[in-house]
């Protein structure tokens, strides 16, 4: 298993999209870092900030293209002959590929966390780095698997970069709706809401101030955790069903 | 008009119109939700709402996707060498790309049209005066703005293969950054906005005043001037440019 991960983080080392991850990753920090310095802020509304618009808007968006990528390369390379002559265990490529994926999403997370400690030094408030950069790992990690479903859907597409990519944008702009409302989301709708969910979940821990309005949309532990399972779950069915569409012999 | 007919059908192949019809309608219907309807609001203000989710959700992204798409399509399926062989240098090829990439966009803005006129029709808004033919213009005009608004990151991201899936990163990027700029006072001098400024959007919605002035042409100008340059630097005239990269 740790092989297949090597070979597949190797294979990413020839593709520049591990240099565009590091960049995406520091592109909100500079229009924030502006607007501190304009505004006087302190570490709070920098944390807020950029885990309002780069953990929860670029950094989806990134991994749904990097995913794309990721998962159409072989069949574009035409490399899946070889995987099956070697013979690599189908079900273990697909580990490693979610292994790399989480990967990436955590490196985002400590890139952000990185770009967010340099922008303190320049304002000189360096406060609860540290419990910023926990959340913001787990932050990483629980998006990866809010972005489950775009997976599912990139493994059930037939290489069809332009659909896929416009599918992905708009869940991630559905979910960045009710990131940047006050709205609250009906039960029914946070399976579908995977994004927005994580996102209101950390609430207390990455809001500036908690408002009443912050606290009736806040979600409790249960909710959460019943949103996620839901998605998870069927995303994992749909992950299973076309991976053997696509690739079963 | 055989090349454009044969780009056409490529798109087709892909579903991509029921994807834009998805997306337009998801649009729409996001619009009439955000004008907090209760039937009384009016075509003007149903447009303006449009106007701004488009600029900062929808066109930037979608372009780039679309244009970039249709120049990376000659990549994956090795087919440059064939086009070459027919004798078109890469600039020529990336223009060609681009216009058909226009029509799409043209295509895209009447469909949009069409969606929102659905949309005043079943949720009877009243039009005081304003004329649909107006509306449509509008739009039309909007989506010419925003193509040329995203022209740089297209040419840019057209010199790689995937180069266009980062290209659609910067657009979404640069479309959320609007956001906040436009309201500022800077609607005119960003160019992703500019064509909010060029059709006098009405910027009390997003906490700003009416958006007027004629820096947004200038701005749409100077973009569009750019893209030309760096047409020039980055696809120089030599026929197999893109192949030996």
């Amino acid at each position: 298993m740790l092989n297949l991960v090597i070979g597949e983080l190797t294979k990413l080392k020839r593709k520049k999209i591990t240099i565009c991850t590091i960049i995406a990753a520091c592109m909100f920090p500079i229009p924030v870092a502006i607007m501190v310095i304009a505004n006087s802020y302190d570490m709070k509304n920098i944390f807020a900030m950029l885990v309002q618009l780069g953990d929860c808007f670029m950094m989806p968006l990134m991994l749904g293209m990097f995913a794309m990528i990721f998962f159409y390369m072989e069949q574009d390379l035409d490399t899946m002959k070889n995987m099956r002559l070697i013979p690599v265990p189908m079900g273990k490529w697909l580990c490693a590929k979610l292994m790399v994926i989480a990967l990436v999403s955590v490196i985002y997370s400590v890139v952000t966390i990185f770009a967010s400690f340099l922008i303190g030094l320049v304002v000189g408030d360096i406060s609860g780095i540290w419990s910023n950069f926990i959340i913001n790992v787990l932050i990483g990690i629980l998006m990866c698997a809010a972005l489950l479903p775009m997976i599912a859907l990139i493994i059930n597409q037939k290489n069809n970069y332009i659909v896929t990519g416009i599918l992905i944008f708009i869940f991630v702009m559905l979910n960045f709706i009710f990131i940047m409302s006050i709205t609250k989301i009906p039960a029914w709708a946070l399976p579908f809401l995977p994004i927005a969910a994580v996102y209101r979940f950390l609430l207390p821990y990455t809001a500036v101030k908690m408002t009443i309005y912050l606290e009736e949309i806040t979600l409790s532990g249960l909710q959460f955790a019943g949103a996620m399972l839901c998605t998870i779950f069927i995303s994992v069915i749909f992950i299973i069903f076309g991976f053997h569409k696509k690739y079963s012999r | 008009m055989m090349y454009l007919l044969a780009e056409f059908q490529k798109i087709k192949r892909n579903n991509t119109i029921f994807i834009v019809i998805v997306a337009t309608f998801f649009i729409n219907l996001m619009s009439v939700f955000q004008t907090n309807y209760d039937g009384k609001f009016s075509l003007r203000e149903y447009a303006d709402v449009l106007l701004w989710n488009h600029s900062c959700f929808l066109y930037p992204v979608m372009i780039t996707l679309i244009c970039g798409y249709l120049i990376d399509l000659e990549y994956k399926n090795n087919t440059l060498k064939n086009i070459y062989l027919a004798a078109i240098n890469s600039r020529t090829l990336i223009c060609a790309k681009l216009f058909v990439g226009f029509c799409f966009i043209l295509i895209i803005a009447i469909l949009e049209f069409v969606c929102s006129t659905i949309g005043v029709i079943c949720c009877h808004i009243e039009v005081f005066g304003e004329s649909v033919v107006y509306f449509l213009v509008q739009q039309i005009v909007f989506a010419v703005c925003s193509f040329i608004s995203v022209l740089p990151i297209i040419i840019s991201g057209a010199q790689k293969e995937n180069g266009y899936l980062f290209g659609s990163l910067v657009a979404a990027f640069l479309e959320i950054c609007g956001i906040f700029l436009a309201p500022r006072g800077l609607c005119g001098y960003y160019a992703i906005t500019a064509g909010l400024e060029i059709l006098n959007f009405n910027g009390e919605m997003v906490g700003g005043t009416l958006f007027s002035g004629n820096q947004g042409e200038v701005t749409l100008a100077i973009t569009l001037g750019l893209s030309v340059l760096l047409l020039y630097i980055l696809c120089p005239k030599n026929r197999n440019y893109m192949l030996e990269k």
